[in-house]
């Protein structure tokens, strides 16, 4: 088999690490210039893990049209191994290349590189808490590095309390007031809250196995889903769930259990954040204050692999990244709000991951 | 507006009154449900009512309406609902009162009933047993946990045993019915067994086929090419092997492989007598003593006249590089058998619809996959690959190995020598890396069952009596990971190599083996996962006993998974083919 859901990273990670120092960028001779002015959609493409295919792929919802490794043709080099995640910020997009240990800083409309932020370990996510200062989780890996997004620097790490390198996992980041929240998915099973002022982990929450995702919706409630682990799992397996979490005194307000056997994942929020989207088999819609998830899914599951997820802020369309095979370019799928399928195109080799322009 | 307000609110007013008990003026909200389901969701079996029963606030003069896909199925504050069809039915009630109305979505879920299921696993050749033995039937039964479960075995109609285990002891010889009946609240399920008594163990010498449809213990080779003839076995304990040809005890050859080698065309029988060696030879009286068992099966050896290298069929430029044809597609069971997302159809029942499965994957340069070890596919082409006897490959299969990624599979050639256009002459294993070495096993051998039911593990037995299973795992959701088109059970034989897993993923081995970065790995792109591809030399053909054969061509390849070795997240280890092609053709068009 050669099927590669997320989870097969942390089993070929410490690999990937005595596999970092044979990295190359893959130069190529010709570059074209982009103009994306106006807003848009950039779809992060993982591609096979140590393949070194990950793309970059962008939309723009006014025209339908989309250009696909938007990042090989304006800087004649590959993104790398496994674009994970990507942020805006300061008027750049940073496009975090897990496998490749580095962060990618571009322009958002020429996508050329500006700077990058490299040698860190398993990168999946960043958050920024000023023009000098910002946090980037990793994968197997007890610290949560400090980078400088000015001077491209790490600056320092966090560290993780009760977590070793080996069981490392730090993913999704959201702030409320001076503290950012921070879910811990792999092997793990808490949100760690971190006081900005001081970098430290300040307290902990622990939910069901495995957090996958951590979102914070208009009325300071967090939101977390838990996959549950996998049959056989030393970790443990269990029944996965969605949490409601009171941001201010950090405490579960409410559990919404799914069926043992669920994967649910890639919790959204679309930009009002009174809704929740989610994966599980089927796409999920739910109101931040309702009292139960619905009976019927709000899009339903079409025999193939979604495998991300994105609303968009402005107008609450959703879009459904289908990784189809996890070795064919993947699709995405564009929904009205109403769930009326409005566009779909092909991207790169499993897109993952959205961020809207 | 003032004016048009006034007479709404007096309305209301009047409304409100109504409401006024006991001189105490109530007012009345909009009705609320409080569902009796944390979820909203029921579950009920078929034919059977489950009862809706929400509680309600604000209720007075309420009218309920429960529709089911727009239809309205009830009135009444609480629902009961039943189906006989099986599937999801989402219900909305709906209440409406006086001063607004609540509603709530529901879904039901009508789930099949579950009577038990019994199943066993029976030898290929049915249930023989020695008489005056005693043998312990343990059927497997499923949903044996529901209430009222019990269960009954009859023999010709008379009850013997309300155990779920029944110790069988045949006195009588032929066959007898055993009927096992199990129930639960949901149902009664029943199974016929047939056992076969007989005087002695059902010793089994028997011949496995170099492909399917291949002519039974018929085999073929050219004057001077030896034939490797080791049967399969099934109950011996000690088996003691004497060799004839043509009922000619052939001296000192007494393993259970016998190599012959005839020189001159002609058809030659070949018997194997195999005894039960733990036997004792007992004395009955004076006069009678009783003997071990034997065993006998006898194989026509053809040796055809002319040298091989009058049949070759040589390349031309009509001709295809890749194989144009699968003789046989037989995988072990695995995780992408049988699923849509490999582009199965779902109806490959026979062997030649799964021959034009793989046959269609391989001509898109699509992976079939061969499941788990043993797992293996047959290929040929339009012409006679040639081997080169020099330092290029003569062939090369495509897999989808990387870095981390390896699932070797061992490659098998064969000519054709009959010449009948089809693989039912002799194969050779190619020599690899791990040839040879004490941790690679030949001759090795796995039976794989079909589940006893549908979403089950595989179960398997190997040639030592180790079982095991082929799981399932959560990512691959289909009926059955075994493969429809094959019996209830089938035997596979080759060479088991020990798994490279290591944590962080499947190591290569040096060389030799299909979907392996090994050092034959040929240039290619693999970026899009498909285009690595190993190398291979038909010089490296060997009989089984390391012997190198000089093969001039080869009009067949088997490819065969060769590693047994599951993971809960990722399945089972599989090699994956995407295509077979002609490496010297390709050099010399």
């Amino acid at each position: 088999m050669k099927f590669k859901p997320k989870l097969l990273y942390i089993l070929t990670t410490l690999l990937s690490l005595s596999l970092a120092s044979c990295m190359e960028w893959d130069y190529g001779d010709v570059v074209e210039d982009f103009n994306a002015t106006g807003s848009g959609l950039f779809i992060t493409n993982e591609g096979n893990f140590q393949y070194g295919n990950a793309t970059l792929s962008y939309y723009d919802p006014a025209t339908n049209q989309v250009q696909n490794e938007v990042f090989f043709r304006a800087n004649g080099m590959r993104l790398g191994d496994v674009a994970q995640s990507m942020s805006i910020y300061d008027n750049k997009g940073w496009i975090v290349v897990n496998n490749s240990h580095v962060i990618f800083a571009i322009d958002l409309n020429t996508f050329k590189e500006v700077g990058r932020i490299e040698d860190l370990t398993s990168p999946r996510y960043i958050h920024f808490l000023s023009d000098e200062k910002a946090y980037v989780t990793q994968l197997w890996d007890n610290r949560i590095f400090i980078v400088n997004p000015k001077k491209y620097e790490i600056t320092g790490y966090i560290q993780v309390p009760d977590m070793t390198m080996e069981s490392g996992s730090t993913e999704q980041m959201v702030q409320y007031g001076k503290y950012v929240y921070c879910n811990c998915w792999s092997y793990q099973n808490r949100i760690i809250k971190i006081d900005t002022e001081t970098d430290e982990v300040v307290d902990q929450l622990t939910v069901g196995i495995q957090p996958t995702s951590l979102v914070l919706d208009k009325n300071d409630k967090m939101w977390t889903i838990t996959d549950g682990g996998y049959e056989g799992s030393p970790y443990g397996y269990e029944a996965p769930s969605l949490y409601k979490i009171d941001a201010e005194t950090f405490t579960i307000e409410k559990q919404f259990k799914f069926k043992l056997g669920d994967w649910p994942s890639e919790l959204q929020l679309n930009g009002e954040r009174d809704k929740l989207y989610w994966i599980n088999n089927d796409i999920w819609s739910m109101d931040v204050t309702a009292n139960r998830v619905p009976v019927r899914p709000f899009l339903e599951y079409r025999d193939t692999k979604y495998y991300g997820l994105t609303v968009n802020p402005v107008n609450g369309e959703v879009y459904v990244a289908d990784a189809i095979d996890y070795q064919q370019q993947g699709m995405i799928y564009r929904y009205s709000p109403e769930g009326k399928l409005i566009d779909e195109f092909y991207v790169g080799i499993i897109p993952g991951a959205f961020c809207w322009k | 507006m003032v004016r048009q307000l006034a007479i709404p609110l007096f309305i209301i007013l009047v409304a409100l009154s109504s409401c006024n008990k006991d001189d105490e003026l109530v007012i009345q909200g909009a009705p609320q449900i409080e569902l009796d389901s944390e979820t909203g969701i029921y579950t009920v079996k078929t034919g059977r009512t489950v009862i809706v029963a929400p509680s309600y606030k604000n209720m007075e003069g309420a009218i309920f309406s429960w529709t089911v896909n727009g239809k309205l199925y009830s009135t009444l504050q609480n629902l009961e609902f039943s189906s006989e069809e099986p599937g999801d039915y989402f219900i909305v009630l709906r209440v409406d009162t006086d001063f607004g109305s609540a509603k709530e979505e529901i879904k039901i879920e009508v789930v099949d009933r579950t009577p038990p299921i019994i199943s066993f696993l029976l030898p290929p050749q049915g249930l023989k047993v020695k008489q005056n033995t005693d043998y312990v039937l343990t059927p497997d039964i499923q949903h044996s946990d529901l209430p009222d479960f019990s269960i009954k075995w009859e023999i010709d109609g008379k009850e013997v045993s309300t155990e779920t285990s029944y110790t069988f002891n045949g006195k009588e010889l032929g066959e007898q019915k055993i009927k096992i009946t199990a129930s639960n609240e949901d149902g009664m399920t029943s199974y016929d067994l047939t056992i076969n008594v007989i005087d002695k163990d059902p010793y089994v010498v028997s011949y496995l086929l170099p492909y399917y449809a291949a002519k039974e213990n018929i085999r073929y080779t050219s004057p001077g090419y030896s034939v490797y003839l080791r049967p399969h076995l099934e109950y011996f304990n000690n088996p003691q092997f004497v060799w004839s040809v043509d009922g000619n005890v052939i001296e000192g050859e007494n393993k259970q492989t016998f190599a012959f080698t005839p020189t001159q065309p002609g058809e030659y029988d070949v018997t194997v007598s195999v005894t039960e060696g733990e036997f004792e030879t007992k004395a009955i009286t004076r006069n009678i003593s009783k003997e071990a068992t034997t065993v006998s099966t006898t194989v026509k050896v053809i040796c055809v006249s002319g040298t091989p290298k009058e049949k070759l069929r040589p390349y031309d430029s009509s001709c295809s590089h890749r194989s144009n044809k699968v003789y046989e597609f037989t995988p072990a069971p695995g995780q992408f058998v049988n699923e849509k997302r490999a582009k199965y159809s779902g109806n490959e029942k026979t062997m030649d619809l799964a021959c034009a499965y793989a046959e269609g994957r391989l001509a898109a340069q699509e992976y079939v996959s061969l499941g788990a070890w043993g797992g293996f596919i047959i290929v040929g082409f339009d012409h006679s690959i040639k081997n080169q006897k020099g330092n290029d490959y003569d062939f090369a299969v495509q897999g989808n190995a990387f870095a981390t990624s390896n699932e070797p599979g061992i490659v098998w050639v064969m000519q054709d020598t009959n010449g009948n256009g089809l693989p039912d002459d002799e194969w050779y294993e190619l020599r690899g890396s791990e040839t040879g070495k004490s941790t690679t096993i030949q001759d090795y051998e796995i039976t794989y069952f079909r589940p006893g039911g549908s979403y089950s593990n595989n179960p398997w037995i190997d040639c030592f009596g180790k079982q095991g299973i082929i799981p399932r795992n959560m990512y691959h959701d289909q009926e059955y990971y075994y493969p429809i088109w094959k019996p209830e059970s089938y035997t596979v034989r080759g060479t088991l190599l020990p798994s490279t897993m290591h944590p962080q993923g499947h190591a290569p081995y040096q060389w030799g083996y299909v979907d392996n970065c090994g050092e034959d790995n040929l240039a290619g792109d693999s970026y899009d996962g498909s285009g690595q591809m190993n190398g291979f030399k038909i010089s490296n053909a060997m009989y089984p006993d390391g012997t190198p054969i000089m093969l001039d061509y080869i009009d067949f390849v088997k490819v065969q998974c060769a590693i047994q070795e599951d993971h809960p997240s990722f399945g089972e280890v599989s090699t994956e083919v995407f295509s077979i092609e002609d490496r010297n053709s390709i050099r010399n068009k």
